[in-house]
């Protein structure tokens, strides 16, 4: 039964997954050839100079991306679901319903970790090539947030897609707006290095909140709300 | 589970309207505050200041005498000289002092220094400039130095460690006594200045080293601090009189020059300095040298001549922004508010401003009498509310949305 919960779940979000995969790591790859431009055509004490000293960021084009493919795995995952209300089914299953849901986004979840966790280790591959250590963990300490922002993203279309009424779903998008966007504010390098701790504790409290639209789902909120 | 899952909502919908609401209170109703930018004339022997009134400029002695921009100007001779020597009206001597153009020029400069400016990211490698090259330009070296256990030089290009220049430079701070790794480096990361003084180092132990190069070799000198002066911050100036160094902060908030001639430390008038709240300002000029120590709610200036002896102070102080009608207004509204982004830093932080008083806490109860008539309205049990109300209680009008937008129904 769990294999087969799982096995549809990976139905669901693989091509998702697949584009990410790709977009990812084009645009890693990319951001790489133009550090290795930066590097052999610039004066490569030059190019180190705006990163060290200048504060600017070379993989400042990943920024949105973890982003995306949080939201992209959410949708093709709770999208089916939702779509004449097929969750019910799923509800209706000789398992706990609440188990279910977190299973669903318990899976969901590990496939965009993986998804990141393959970002960076590209990411880490190409520094390592170009930078010292010093730099790669700046670098690293100002991307984080963007991942972690991913991971938010992720639980909180979930919670969304789930809500039965559109007038709570309008109300959780904008509180998931004003919530999502404080990992990515426009700031210096490692302007978030004393603030990760917190980030990473919200982005993994937003994991079980797929259970409050459930309970609301079954509770049938679409009709007597 | 479900009932924790919806207390994490509602922790998020706290924060999030404790953000985005006060911040939009103050983008409609914050009111300007003036400061006056208070300056010393050598003509009259007393302050000055420029303030803005209602809008307008306003100019005046510390008596509130009015003056018009050509007659203010005339007082400060030394402060506008570009613009009397253009009008024709500039005197040739000041106080027995010559006055020309160019050691005007010289003589002149303005430091300012912020707490955002203590506050940021500091560059985790640093460039060592050739300081004595026989060039004309200043130049970039094609490596980066770290300061840790050892020091070592990076070469940009390659990305490995020049193993040779490292033992050198390693050897000499060794030599000169340095305990390793670095706690503050501090210098002036850039081509774009008059001379090359390299970096002043805060080792393990506390002393301050003077680390630069000089014809490819390293020069290692330790300047003598007293025991018991913790140098927590390190702003270094390119001044064209060569007169000091850099600008040293300690942690008991007092602030000193460091001399270029012999490393000497000449302590500068800052009493009632405090570097997380105010602002420092270090006018300098021919005759003397203006600090002034800015807050939101006072400014402090003193005047001392080219040997440092204290001439005047001057003292101001106005109402404190809590006493403010939009600060008041929100102290009526807003238990608290929470910003991530901070003036006063450049790190994200998690700032929770309080206002002074409970005169929210009126809104608090009305807020919570509301919820309460709203859950009798839905025929919602009293007893499962009060989580609810006390949420509402202690957070007041962000608990009252965040409660209302993920309501309580589990007991329906």
């Amino acid at each position: 039964m769990y294999k087969a919960i799982f096995y549809k779940e990976w139905l669901k979000i693989r091509w998702a997954l697949m584009i990410f995969l790709l977009l990812g790591v084009f645009a890693l790859v990319n951001i790489f050839l133009n550090v290795r431009y930066g590097v052999r055509f610039m004066d490569a004490h030059d190019y180190w100079y705006r990163i060290i000293i200048q504060g600017s960021n070379y993989a400042a084009s990943l920024k949105y991306i973890p982003l995306f493919a949080g939201l992209g795995l959410a949708i093709a995952q709770y999208f089916p679901e939702v779509l004449n209300q097929r969750i019910k089914l799923t509800f209706h299953l000789p398992i706990r319903e609440n188990k279910v849901l977190l299973m669903q986004q318990g899976f969901g979840l590990a496939a965009l970790i993986v998804l990141f966790l393959i970002y960076l280790a590209v990411f880490f591959i190409g520094s390592a090539i170009f930078f010292p250590s010093e730099v790669i963990n700046m670098i690293l300490v100002t991307i984080m947030p963007w991942f972690l922002g991913g991971l938010a993203a992720y639980s909180l279309v979930g919670l969304i897609m789930l809500e039965p009424l559109w007038l709570y779903r309008v109300l959780y998008a904008v509180i998931a707006y004003g919530f999502v966007s404080r990992f990515y504010i426009q700031a210096v390098p490692m302007a978030y290095s004393n603030m990760l701790w917190f980030f990473s504790l919200t982005a993994v409290l937003t994991v079980i909140l797929v259970l409050f639209s459930g309970y609301r789902f079954r509770k049938g909120e679409m009709h007597h709300g | 589970m479900v009932k924790l899952s919806r207390y994490i909502l509602v922790a998020i919908g706290i924060l999030s309207a404790a953000v985005t609401i006060p911040s939009l209170y103050w983008t409609i109703f914050r009111e300007a505050s003036s400061v006056p930018n208070v300056v010393y004339s050598r003509v009259l022997d007393d302050f000055m200041m420029i303030k803005r009134v209602d809008g307008v400029l306003v100019r005046a002695d510390s008596e509130g005498n009015q003056y018009t921009r050509d007659e203010f100007e005339q007082l400060l001779p030394v402060l506008f000289f570009r613009q009397r020597l253009t009008s024709g009206d500039m005197p040739d001597t000041l106080h027995g002092v010559y006055m020309d153009h160019a050691m005007l020029s010289k003589h002149s400069a303005n430091f300012t220094i912020r707490p955002v400016d203590m506050s940021q990211p500091r560059p985790v490698l640093w460039p060592l400039l050739e300081s004595e090259s026989g060039r004309v330009d200043l130049e970039l070296p094609e490596d980066f130095f770290r300061l840790h256990d050892r020091i070592e030089f990076i070469d940009a290009a390659t990305n490995k460690v020049d193993k040779e220049k490292s033992a050198l430079f390693q050897q000499a701070l060794e030599e000169g006594g340095f305990s390793f790794p670095a706690r503050l480096i501090a210098g002036l990361p850039t081509d774009r200045k008059n001379v090359d003084d390299g970096y002043f180092i805060k080792d393990n132990r506390g002393d301050i080293y003077h680390l630069k190069m000089v014809r490819g070799a390293p020069y290692v000198a330790r300047i003598d601090i007293p025991e018991d002066m913790d140098v927590i911050h390190i702003e270094c100036v390119d001044l064209a009189t060569r007169e000091f160094f850099a600008y040293l902060f300690t942690d008991d908030n007092r602030v000193f020059l460091l001399m270029q001639d012999d490393y000497r430390l000449q302590e500068l008038p800052v009493e009632g300095y405090d570097r997380s709240l105010h602002r420092l300002r270090v006018r300098t000029d021919l005759l003397h040298k203006t600090i002034g120590v800015i807050g939101e709610d006072q400014v402090k200036v003193f005047v001392v001549c080219n040997d440092y002896d204290l001439v005047d102070t001057f003292h101001k102080s106005w109402e404190p922004p809590h006493q403010r009608r939009d600060h008041i207004l929100f102290s009526w509204i807003f238990p608290f508010q929470v910003s991530f982004l901070n003036p006063d830093s450049r790190y994200i932080t998690l700032d929770v401003y309080q206002p002074k008083g409970i005169a929210f806490m009126l809104l608090h109860i009305v807020l919570g009498g509301v919820a309460l008539v709203l859950s009798k309205w839905r025929q919602l049990p009293l007893k499962h509310q009060l989580p609810d109300l006390l949420i509402i209680l202690f957070t007041g009008i962000f608990g009252f949305i965040a409660t209302q937008v993920f309501p309580n129904k589990f007991y329906e």
